[in-house]
């Protein structure tokens, strides 16, 4: 019985031997998905974990309160407010800061012009400790991670920084650099580092400003008071809870003493969960890894059901082998063994391929995370149990795909498996309903066709195979085009009067007919301005609340204007203007009406909150939320009647932007100083290195068609063999047989294709109206399938099927015709 | 008759001299063929005779230019075959020659029609599907014609071989053992088609066979033994009704 063992396994011995590069090109396209699927599923693990020790590390505040735009108390205030209150040892540490928007002239570190806005934040400083590699200092609460130089100098009084990382790499500073702030101040960068705030840059436009384009400063306190021009002042106070506390009581007794303390001090009282950055780097984490689970899926599935057709077509042509074992009255699970252990080789060879691709795909995300992750610390090691349950899948499918038609041949009897294994190869499928079909001229035209109908699930797991893998690419590709799209939209709407204006912010609210402004609007470095008001707001309806910014039309002669693509520009009071995705979210349309959160000045340095009803006058086309625009008789309703904050400032032909920036960054009064088209261009990088991540995995889809495009050509090659002889018999040429292999694949490319371009269009739909709708809520992303990407579809499906015929060319010169007709099945 | 070497003119149709397939196998040499000389006029009905494994069907492959011989040299309608570049080899193929296989080997994807229609295409007749008809009916499938081969019985689908060879129009057809997957009163019938067609068209038909009895039926029987031939007579043909297998 041992021997009658050995003599079976020598026969799959041969088997291998004889097939072991099918074995190997099968084993490969399990390994693509397989690989793709465990590299891409360690990403979110890898994020959290990084997410959690960057927070930990630097004691992230439990709860901070922060003062109005415009507000701010007396140093010590808030702090003394924080132990007055009556639970004050539910407080473990707290500490105060400045917080204050600035304009960064870092063109002397950079050796280029760098002229920016940022902020700078003045902190109490502390000694530094090392966690791995690491500088984290400052104060307790909120601590700096310094990653490169020196921590911040414990000499209070010092003008010497830390420089947001992201911010010195992207614009090419090192430390030690001098950098120059708003007001001419000029601070000596001793190191590079950020805290838990700071690791997302949200500049001015949201999670969307670019790190290039906004800089953040930490400082000694004293020293940021004194280059913010506000000495004595902080409006910000970080918390740290002890174990156990009641963070809502602590929350409701803070605000209970400031307003005693301090009365009239419009402040806000904000926990863990309210820090952007915070939630943007968990978001994104999820919802990337669910928009990877969805591709490396689909890629999976399209690599499994590529493994499967490949692998029951092998072993069904063995059905007639079973058959003859069985009529000679060998043992069923002897008969097994040989396509069973074809599938046990596959299986081996797929998943050690595929963890061996998983561990590349895996170094390249790391890598690209090391690279983009703002984090200070990261963890990236290998999660071997994501591995192991993508390779489980891995193994599982060749031994399914092997036992599922060995099951079927050992069910029926014999002569049925003789007989069948004869017409499963040749049998009618559907080909019978097209013969049916009045179908003009030659003979050989209508081969390829009636292939594709004969074997009709044959067929279809071939085209879903691909479909599946052509549809990420597709899918993929799509939010390229769509993010372009939304790009362009922005473009033209802010590139529509005078592109080249730059946005200019005042340190506060100014009468309009200051003479600070009319010597900005009289210089030479001026051809036209502007003025209006800028305030955060809040819209909110029944539906959603959503941030915005609320501007008002200037008056006369505008440099830039919004426009309304439905309904009207704002009028009376009490209109908005507001984006279409806004109007979208808070389900609301022209016409109707809507609350309006807005601060409203109570007094110099004093802010309260205010709700107004208002009325949507009409939407405007700009893919950004957040742009709400009110007429001029707006500012009524914040109590900031006559005085404005920002300013459009046209430079005159030939004089570049830079030249105009230096010039008024001078001029006393101005915070920041930016080009019109900052945000469209940050928009327009993320699109870059998004790109790359998309590219990788259109690529791998593309091999993978490829891979099922020629196995499954291979296989037919081998299953025709007889057929393709006889013609060779009859004269017919290679290059005919090989045009209707072609012309045969073809079709089956094109079906793939047009599936495929449908399946990557409902999954494009899904991530942009579903997933990209909670990641980047801020953003209404305009789909778009572009034509390249519909070519690109076009390629992998219809090309890679078409020409992997070519690849049979040599065989089927080389193939011995009398032999192959010898053999009598 | 037509059958008469003098019908057919100077030039022999098919001329094989000297010719020799000999394989090499782990040291030893099989001689398939070994100093085959044979001449085929058009017309003519030859049976080639032989025990199993004396060469018959690698006879038939060399003269369809399936096969080179590893000696000798062959003329098919007077061009040397043996010299001939791959192409030329497909082109005589097209034009010359007609094929029926033992296990017939039709296209499963094609119907019956479709099949006899790829014969008269491949060969460049222009009106294939009218042809393709005509021969389909001549073989007594007429009414098969959106038959797939699945459906067919045997003697059917070797009928339709018959006739995708015949639809070709070409000068030569081969036919390897055509009967010998069929039953008595089938192979006869086959028998009948191929020598009407000798008769019809001047086609030249070479049926092998290891049936001493079929051979009975031909103009002339060309007797292999080890790869030699061993003899080459004219024949009598007998009434096919008096065959008996
Ligand atoms: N590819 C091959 N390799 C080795 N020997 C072969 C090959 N093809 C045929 N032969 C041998 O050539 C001889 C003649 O074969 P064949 O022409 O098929 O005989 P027949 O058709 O008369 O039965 C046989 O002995 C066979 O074993
Ligand atoms: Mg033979």
């Amino acid at each position: 019985m041992n021997g009658g063992l050995r003599f079976w396994l020598a026969w799959s011995w041969r088997d291998l031997r004889g097939r072991w590069q099918l074995v190997l090109a099968i084993g490969l396209l399990l390994a693509g998905g397989v690989g793709l699927a465990a590299g891409l599923a360690s990403m979110r693990d890898w994020r959290v974990a990084s997410n959690d020790e960057s927070f930990a590390q630097l004691g992230v505040h439990d709860l901070r309160v922060e003062a109005e735009q415009g507000s701010y108390a007396p140093t010590g205030s808030l702090a003394q407010a924080a132990r007055r209150i009556p639970d004050a040892d539910m407080i473990a540490a707290a500490g105060e800061r400045l917080i204050a928007p600035t304009q960064i002239d870092a063109s002397e570190a950079a050796g280029h012009t760098v002229i920016t806005p940022g902020q700078v934040i003045g902190v109490e400083t502390g000694a530094g400790r090392e966690v791995s590699g690491v500088t984290v200092t400052g104060p307790p609460v909120d601590s700096v991670a310094v990653t490169e130089g020196d921590g911040l100098p414990t000499r209070s009084g010092a003008v010497a920084g830390i420089l947001d990382p992201q911010y010195a790499k992207e614009n090419g500073i090192a430390p030690p650099a001098q950098i120059t702030v708003a007001g001419g101040e000029r601070i000596d960068v001793v190191g590079l580092g950020n805290s838990p705030e700071t690791f997302v840059v949200i500049g001015p436009g949201g999670s969307f400003s670019s790190e290039a384009d906004y800089g953040t400063v930490f400082l000694p306190l004293a020293a940021a008071q004194r280059v913010a021009g506000l000495p004595g002042k902080v409006n910000d106070l970080a918390i740290e809870l002890a174990p156990g506390a009641d963070a809502g009581r602590v929350a409701t007794e803070l605000r209970d003493q400031i307003e005693r303390d301090l009365p009239g001090f419009g402040l806000e009282v904000t926990d863990t969960s309210d820090i952007d950055g915070r939630r943007i780097l968990y978001d994104d984490a999820d919802n990337d890894q669910q928009l990877f689970d969805v591709f490396a899926f689909l890629i999976l599935a399209g690599a499994a059901f590529g493994a499967f057709n490949l692998i029951s077509r092998t072993i069904e042509s063995q059905r007639r082998e079973i058959g003859i074992g069985m009529a000679l009255g060998v043992e069923p699970r002897r008969l097994a063994i040989r396509p069973l252990l074809m599938g046990l080789q596959i299986a081996v060879a797929g998943v050690v391929l595929g963890v061996l691709v998983g561990l590349g795909v895996n170094a390249w995300l790391r890598g690209l995370l090391a690279d983009q992750l703002p984090l200070p610390f990261l963890d990236t090691d290998v999660r071997w149990d994501r591995f192991a349950t993508r390779a489980a899948i891995g193994f599982a499918i060749p031994l399914l795909a092997a036992a599922w038609p060995v099951w079927r041949g050992l069910r029926i009897r014999p002569i049925e498996a003789i007989e069948a294994g004869f017409r499963s190869a040749r049998g009618g499928g559907l080909a019978p309903l097209l013969a049916k079909l009045p179908t003009p001229g030659r003979s050989l035209a209508q081969m390829p066709a009636r292939n594709v109908l004969r074997a009709p699930r044959r067929t279809l797991l071939t085209v879903l195979a691909s479909a599946a893998v052509i549809s990420v690419a597709v899918s993929m590709s799509g939010m390229l085009d769509s993010f372009r799209a939304t790009v362009d939209a922005n473009a033209a709407e802010q590139g529509r009067m005078a592109p080249d204006r730059l946005e200019v912010t005042l340190a506060g609210f100014v009468p309009a007919d200051a003479p600070a402004l009319r010597r900005l609007a009289d210089s030479p470095l001026a051809a036209a301005t502007d003025s209006r008001l800028s305030v955060p707001a809040t819209l909110r309806s029944a539906n959603d609340e959503i941030d915005v910014v609320v501007d008002t039309i200037p008056g006369r002669d505008p440099v830039w204007t919004p426009r309304a693509t439905a309904g009207s520009l704002p009028e009376g009071p009490g209109e908005v203007l507001i984006a279409e995705s806004a109007a979208e979210d808070l389900g609301v349309g022209v016409g109707d009406r809507i609350t309006l959160i807005h601060p409203v000045r109570a007094g110099p340095d004093r802010f309260e909150t205010g709700e107004d009803e208002v009325v949507v006058s009409g939407t405007h086309a700009d893919p950004f939320r957040f742009p709400v625009y009110m007429s001029g008789s707006g500012a009524a309703a914040f109590g900031l009647e006559g005085r404005v904050n920002a300013i459009d400032v046209l430079p005159p032909a030939g004089v570049g932007e830079n030249t105009v920036k230096r010039a008024l960054l001078t001029h006393p009064g101005v915070a920041t100083i930016e080009s019109a088209s900052t945000l469209g261009d940050a928009l327009e990088e993320g699109l870059d290195e998004f790109g790359a991540i998309i590219r990788v995995v259109v690529g791998i889809a593309v091999v993978l068609v490829l891979l099922i495009a020629f196995n499954s050509t291979a296989i037919n090659a081998d299953e025709r063999a007889r057929e393709y002889a006889t013609m060779f018999a009859y004269g017919l040429p290679v290059r005919t047989v090989v045009r209707l292999a072609i012309v045969e694949s073809l079709l089956i490319g094109l079906l793939a294709t047009a599936v495929g371009l449908l399946l990557g269009v409902l999954i494009l739909g899904w991530v942009i109206n579903v997933s990209i709708e909670e990641v980047l809520p801020e953003l209404g992303v305009i789909g778009s399938l572009s034509l390249g990407t519909v070519a690109l579809a076009a390629l992998a499906g219809v090309g890679a099927m078409a020409a992997a015929p070519l690849l049979t060319i040599r065989r089927l010169r080389k193939m011995d015709v009398s032999s192959t007709l010898r053999v009598v099945e | 008759m037509a059958g008469e070497p003098n019908a057919a003119g100077g030039e022999p149709l098919i001329a094989l001299r000297g010719v020799s397939r000999h394989y090499e196998i782990g040291g030893g040499t099989v001689k398939a063929l070994d100093q085959v000389d044979l001449e085929v006029r058009p017309g003519e009905f030859v049976v080639i005779l032989g025990a199993s494994g004396s060469g018959k069907t690698t006879l038939l492959n060399v003269i369809g230019a399936l096969d080179l011989p590893t000696a000798g040299t062959i003329r098919i309608g007077g061009r040397d075959v043996t010299g001939a570049t791959r192409r030329e080899l497909f082109a005589l193929r097209r034009h010359e020659i007609g094929f029926i296989f033992q296990s017939f080997n039709l296209f499963p994807g094609l119907t019956a029609l479709e099949n006899v229609e790829f014969g008269a295409d491949v060969a460049g007749r222009a009106d294939a599907r009218d042809a393709a008809g005509e021969v389909l009916a001549q073989v007594g499938l007429g009414e098969r014609g959106d038959h797939f081969p699945h459906e067919l019985s045997g003697g059917e689908q070797q009928r339709v071989a018959i006739a995708r060879a015949l639809a070709a129009g070409n000068p030569i057809v081969l036919a390897d053992e055509p009967t010998g997957e069929l039953d008595f009163e089938t192979g006869v019938q086959i028998l009948e088609l191929l020598h009407g067609v000798t008769h019809t068209s001047g086609t030249a038909v070479l049926v092998v066979t290891h049936n001493r009895e079929i051979a009975r039926v031909a103009d002339r029987v060309v007797e292999l033994s080890s790869g030699t031939v061993v003899s080459d007579r004219a024949n009598e043909p007998a009434a096919l009704a008096d065959l008996r297998w």
